[in-house]
């Protein structure tokens, strides 16, 4: 049984490169669709952000 | 050395006689990393933001450090947590890496099992985990994170299962790969799920083994990046909704107003004559916890624990806007209480080793156990025996339309059902102090001690 031997921590290179790769697409378009909505409404819903 | 902490061989959690205290021991190469951390703005930092709790360095060994830290009794554990529990625990777990990544360090683990609920509030507790950043890698934790934390979530958003529970069985997380397909079809129109789990897991990574000789090349912008769209998925997940009976059982029943009012009544003289130890209360169906917070008002620390699943959900909820430090909801059912799991079964502890209160209460749930679950009066008496040192116990006659309810969907073969019984069998196990009728109801309270 081969698996057993993978460490699981090997092998994520791939996975987070390709996360971020898509990533970095959808927040870019994120940004230019909050920024448009901003104009039309003031966001007060939930204001739990990573840096608080 | 506790039989939970053998896996990291640079640092131990050491525990005092009596159980009181913790200490955590950190040795051999990490001893030097670990004392700068531990002077380090990082930490400084975890601590004002409230996500650590303080350690304090107590003594200094040729090789090794002690610390000492506050024990946070009793803990429950992910697979004892509701959504919002464990949505919470996970965007701590984001915001800590990437605070830790501004400041030159990086999580090595993340699994909800270095997370503990001190009432509303996660604390990250595993300081131990912690190590320097190393230039250009990825994060070493990711995988485990989109294990324990990511899929169970994103499960729960599309189905009714609690995939969190099956942490008991599944101690290290889930195989991506293989519970990926339990998501439905609808969800991967969801970008989120599309971006960090269906195509990386999914459909490109299926089968491929990737090889120790692959070159690390991820920068700290890029892994930045990538924490923050983990937190933004997370941040915008929501539990899939069910109608349970549970969920507005004190609003929509046919035994609200004077039924709630006198059992509130009774309930609250009998807490300001109690006059036992005060440490922890216990309660078992706590529903929207609206016993639970009649207890804290006497108690240190109320465990509010309840078998449907949303109404604890709900009850997490509403400490969480109340702020409330003292009520601890979790997850369980009674008559398949939490086992005790892992290497040697030490590594978490059991529903009883963790749950012990001075005070239970056991409010319209005996009905349900003999019913439902078939468990015999004297056998219930016996759990909360083992639980608590003195009990405040409904007994629901048969005549009960809630009773009624329940036989009308099996045959009835409780030809013994009584009173009588209840109390024979209560008695076994506990001494009766005050036994008081519901006025206009089918309901007896009683108050009880352990003999």
């Amino acid at each position: 049984m081969i698996l057993g031997y993978i460490d699981p921590g090997s092998g994520s290179v791939i996975v987070q490169a390709l996360v971020v790769a898509f990533a970095t697409i959808v927040v870019f378009f994120k940004t230019i669709k909050n920024y448009i909505l901003s104009f039309f409404k003031k966001s007060d819903e939930e204001n739990e952000t990573i840096d608080n | 050395m506790l039989e939970n902490s053998f896996k990291d061989p640079m640092g131990h959690i050491i525990e005092s006689s009596d159980n009181s205290k913790i200490f955590r021991k950190v040795m051999g190469a990490y001893k030097d990393e670990f004392i700068e951390f531990y002077n380090s703005t990082l930490y400084n930092t975890l601590l004002e933001k409230k996500y650590i709790l303080h350690i304090e360095s107590i003594q200094e060994e040729q090789d090794a450090t002690i610390f000492y830290s506050e024990r946070i009794h009793p803990i429950t554990y992910p697979y004892e947590w509701t959504f919002h529990q464990l949505k919470d625990a996970a965007l701590l777990t984001l915001k800590i890496q990437k605070l830790a990544l501004t400041y030159g360090y990086s999580l090595k683990d993340a699994t909800p099992f270095n997370i503990v609920f001190k009432g509303y509030q996660p604390f990250f507790v595993d300081y131990f985990s912690f190590e320097r950043y190393k230039a250009n890698k990825p994060w070493v934790a990711f995988e485990q994170f989109m294990k324990m934390f990511y899929l169970p979530l994103a499960v729960r958003e599309y189905t009714p299962i609690n995939l969190s529970k099956d942490l008991i069985s599944h101690i290290d997380g889930f195989e991506l790969r293989d519970y990926i397909s339990m998501l439905p079809t609808k969800a991967y129109f969801n970008i989120y799920h599309l971006i960090n789990l269906i195509v990386p897991y999914k459909w490109i990574n299926k089968n491929k083994r990737t090889s120790h000789s692959e070159k690390p090349n991820f920068s700290l912008e890029k892994q930045i990046k990538l924490i923050e769209f983990l937190f933004d998925a997370i941040k915008n997940m929501r539990p899939h909704k069910q109608l349970t009976t549970w969920n507005d059982y004190y609003d929509h029943t046919i035994l609200e107003n004077n039924y709630l009012e006198a059992k509130t009544q009774l309930i609250q003289n009998w807490i300001k004559e109690y006059k036992g130890s005060t440490h922890t209360a216990i309660d078992f169906g706590t529903n929207n916890g609206y016993f639970a917070k009649l207890l804290k008002t006497k108690f240190e620390s109320v465990l509010a624990t309840d078998i449907d699943y949303d109404s604890v959900d709900a009850l997490y909820l509403s400490i969480k806007k109340e702020k409330d430090s003292s009520i601890t909801p979790f997850h369980a059912e009674l008559h398949n209480p939490t086992p005790a799991i892992g290497w040697n079964l030490l590594e978490r502890t059991s529903f009883f080793e963790r749950f012990k209160g001075n005070l239970g209460t056991a409010l319209a749930i005996t009905h349900h156990l003999r019913i439902t679950n078939n468990v015999p009066f004297e056998l219930q008496a016996k759990f909360f025996a083992s639980c608590v040192e003195h009990l405040i116990v409904e007994y629901v006659d048969k005549k009960d339309p809630k009773v009624q309810i329940l036989l009308s969907k099996k045959e009835d073969v409780y030809s013994t059902y009584s009173i009588e019984e209840f109390k024979t069998a209560f008695e076994t196990y506990f001494m009766i102090h005050e036994e008081t009728p519901i006025d206009g109801f089918d309901r007896v309270l009683f108050k009880m001690e352990r003999r």
